[in-house]
């Protein structure tokens, strides 16, 4: 009675471990997927910034006077914010393309109400000969919202008449945030202390600096001086600047202007640079269609996507012949022996090798030894190579399972060997053969490793077979390493795991169909 | 069809088999009759698909198989003057399991023809027909001959495999249990169409079933196995003989039902 009720027990506590486990390990699965999808789809992106954001400004309390002129964008070029230093480039000519100023890339344009032109000139700290030399267009209100309508990346600097304010913003134009402050500091403030500097501040840091309980540089990481928070909009330019460049450890918020000329006088001023979240959509329309700029720090990944799938389209053409002849030529025509057990055993074991070595057999044989370079070739090869023995086994395994007496009856029919392969075998063992392919891509598809020493980075879409190529799974290393932008990387990442999912999703549905097909024919 | 004076369709003369170092068959010898069903009898393991197999080669395509003696067809040796594609399209198999190929009903009528000619659309459409009528499963298919062929039934997938075969043009057709996997109406059916068959082949069935061998065949060959496990025949002669007044008292008692 007792012992029963021991081995009940012992069951129970069995039964729930086993339980938690497994709900353990579902969660963290569960967990990891969603993450990526969260940071896939939403961005919160922390990006240095030589202004200060003005939702900083605002949290520590300090306000900005508003700017002289109105300036807003086409409602399609996505622009969110623009610094005084941009605004500056732009009025000097120095822009081109809207690709680092937002998420869409549009050739850029400047339109300066002729009414404006004094102010913007001013608030720039340019002449406004400068402007219009630019290239800019100079003309009347209504003459500049007609040409900019139908321009995607057209910025217009407007003047603020004493009625005008956000609330009359023309229909298919933004007003993106102006960020015209900067953070300054006495340039001993930023020097190196040791290995620290002070580095971005974050805004509870600015928050903290100019509400005085930040009392300390070194809190920051600087050097052991005290903070002395300067009124700069009580001294007026002359003086705050005079104050921060000879009080050591003094730093104030001040227009953008004042920072420039003062550094244009060789004053010893510095800039502390502050840091920007930027939050919203993460992997957008425009992400998806548009070229990659700049290795992937702007536009989107359309060239990536594309060279992916011809990357997976020629692994598979050339690995799958190769595969499918070595499984025939394993099943139907090679005797029992030692010769064959051994290639076999050296199948199982290239399966079972790190792809950072085929990378470097790629990189020693195809990319030096040939002279392929780093090449779309190159790398089509070695990852071939690298999935040829999944190809094999599972093409093996689907040929050996079709039913001998098939083979019989094409042979007893007349048929020689390789009729009875090609009309009959082949056919027979299709599904499991395709089921095969679909998971080697499904590896190629992932595949960075072996690829980093062999195809090459180019974001270009590829143009031949001797073209660098960079594909999905190389672009989400390359964003990381080079330290281009996570959420860019997450958003690639998404992306891969897409193709990845379909890419299984369409395997499993071909097992199971020809399962199906099997058992029916049991049934019968 | 051939024309014959009188002779025998097979003539085999001393046969020994080894598989590897195992003697499988041994010394046997016998002569088959055109236009005739022949029955091979016997306990498992005795040798008689063994025997069988050796009619059209298909042992070929085992390992290490050895054979000695003659296998005389048609007056010429299976294993010297024959191509084996040849002998295999003038000597059909059906086998114990129906195996239709994973395709169309038509497409496994017509695949032997295809195989060895390029035959017309409206031959090969004749040649299916023909065959499909003459294996009595024409009637039941006719309607959907471009479905899969493993949706018919067992006992029609066995039949279209006779059809299968007969869409070359044998000359003999060989039997392997055909209808060891099939139900007891489905057997009759194929048991009627052997009959049937005799007028324009030539039959040679394996079969652990003694009714049927005795229901379908003029001729009975009886394989027993010895105590190395080697296969002999005991006894070959006319089926009412065999089974009525068998000469061999080894056959009697296996007849009668005391062994095997």
């Amino acid at each position: 009675m007792l012992f029963e009720k021991k081995k009940q027990l012992t069951n129970d506590v069995a039964l729930t471990i086993i339980k938690v486990l497994s709900f353990l390990a579902v969660a963290l699965l569960a967990l990891i997927i969603g993450y990526l999808i969260f940071r896939g789809v939403h961005k919160s992106e922390r990006t240095e910034s030589d202004v200060l954001p003005l939702s900083t400004l605002a949290d520590a309390g300090f306000e900005s006077a508003e700017p002289p002129v109105i300036v807003i964008a086409n409602g399609k070029s996505n622009i969110r914010h623009l610094s005084w230093f941009t605004l500056r480039d732009m009025a000097l000519g120095k822009v081109a393309s809207l690709r680092k100023i937002s998420s869409t890339d549009a050739p850029f344009f400047l339109y300066v109400e002729d009414s404006a032109l004094e102010e913007a000139s001013a608030l720039l700290g340019i002449e406004s000969r400068q402007i219009a030399a630019s290239g800019a267009v100079v003309a009347s209100r209504d003459e500049i919202l007609v040409q900019a309508k139908d321009r995607k990346g057209s910025v217009l600097i407007l003047s603020r008449g004493k009625e005008a304010g956000p609330a009359d913003l023309p229909s298919g134009f933004r007003e993106p945030v102006l960020d015209l402050y900067v953070l300054a500091a006495n340039s001993s403030v930023v020097q190196l202390y040791g290995n620290n500097r002070v580095g971005t501040l974050s805004s509870d840091d600015v928050v903290g600096l100019l509400s005085g309980s930040v009392s300390d540089w070194s809190l920051l990481g600087g050097g052991d001086i005290p903070v002395d928070v300067l009124d700069a909009q009580k001294l007026g330019e002359q003086a705050a600047v005079r104050e921060l460049s000879t009080r050591e450890g003094s730093t104030a918020v001040m227009p953008a202007s004042w920072y420039f000329h003062a550094k244009q006088e060789g004053l010893s001023i510095d800039l502390l640079k502050s840091e920007r979240i930027d939050s919203g959509p993460n992997i957008t329309w425009e992400y998806l269609t548009q070229p990659t700029v700049e290795s992937g720090k702007y536009g989107g990944i359309l060239s990536i996507i594309g060279n992916t799938f011809v990357m997976v389209a020629l692994t598979a053409l050339v690995a799958a012949p190769l595969g499918i002849a070595a499984a025939v030529y394993l099943v139907e025509y090679a005797r029992k022996g030692r010769l064959t057990s051994i290639i076999r055993a050296g199948i199982d074991v290239l399966a079972g090798i790190p792809s950072i070595i085929f990378g470097l057999f790629g990189l020693l044989v195809f990319v030096q030894m040939f002279g392929w370079s780093f090449s779309l070739i190159s790398g089509t090869l070695t990852v071939a190579l690298m999935v040829l023995p999944t190809i094999i086994r599972t093409s093996e395994e689907a040929i050996r399972s079709v039913d001998r007496s098939l083979r019989e009856a094409s042979i007893g029919l007349g048929a020689t060997r390789i009729e009875t392969i090609v009309k009959v075998i082949l056919p027979s063992a299709v599904n499991g053969i395709t089921t095969g392919i679909i998971l080697a891509i499904g590896r190629a598809v992932g595949e960075t490793v072996a690829l980093i020493y062999t195809i090459g980075s180019s974001t270009d879409f590829v143009k031949n077979l001797g073209s660098s190529a960079r594909v999905l799974s190389m672009h989400i290393y390359l964003t990381i390493t080079e330290g281009q932008s996570f959420d860019r990387a997450f958003a690639s990442a998404l992306v891969l795991v897409v193709v990845v999912l379909t890419i299984n999703i369409i395997a499993r549905v071909l097992m199971t169909s020809s399962t199906r097909r099997q058992r029916g024919k049991s049934n019968d | 069809m051939i024309e014959h004076t009188g002779g025998h369709l097979f003539d085999v003369t001393d046969l020994n088999l080894w598989y590897g170092s195992v003697h499988a068959l041994k010394d046997v010898s016998l002569a088959i009759d055109p236009n005739t069903v022949t029955a091979f009898i016997g306990p498992s393991g005795c040798g008689k698909s063994t025997f069988l197999r050796v009619l059209d080669r298909m042992n070929d395509l085992i390992d290490n198989v050895r054979i000695t003696g003659d296998v005389i067809f048609d007056g010429h040796d299976v294993y010297r003057d024959y191509d084996t594609m040849e002998l295999r399209r003038r000597v059909g198999m059906v086998f114990q399991k129906p195996n239709p190929f994973p395709m169309s009903i038509f497409d496994n009528v017509a695949y032997g023809p295809r195989l060895h000619g390029r035959p017309s659309k409206a031959e090969l459409h004749e040649t299916v027909e023909r065959s499909l009528s003459q294996a009595a499963l024409w009637d039941e298919v006719k309607d959907r001959l471009h479905k899969s062929a493993l949706s018919l039934s067992g006992g029609q997938q066995q039949r279209l495999c006779i059809a299968r075969t007969l869409a070359v043009n044998p000359d003999v057709v060989l039997m392997d249990e055909p209808t060891s996997a099939l139900d007891p109406i489905s057997t009759a059916r194929i048991e009627e169409l052997m009959t049937e068959l005799k007028e324009r082949y030539t039959i040679i069935v394996v079969t652990h079933n003694m009714q049927q061998a005795s229901r379908v065949s003029d001729k009975t060959a009886f394989f027993l196995i010895d105590d190395k496990r080697c296969g002999y025949l005991v006894e070959y002669g006319d089926t009412a003989d065999l089974f009525f007044n068998p000469k061999d008292k080894r056959t009697e008692d296996y007849i009668s039902g005391k062994f095997g």
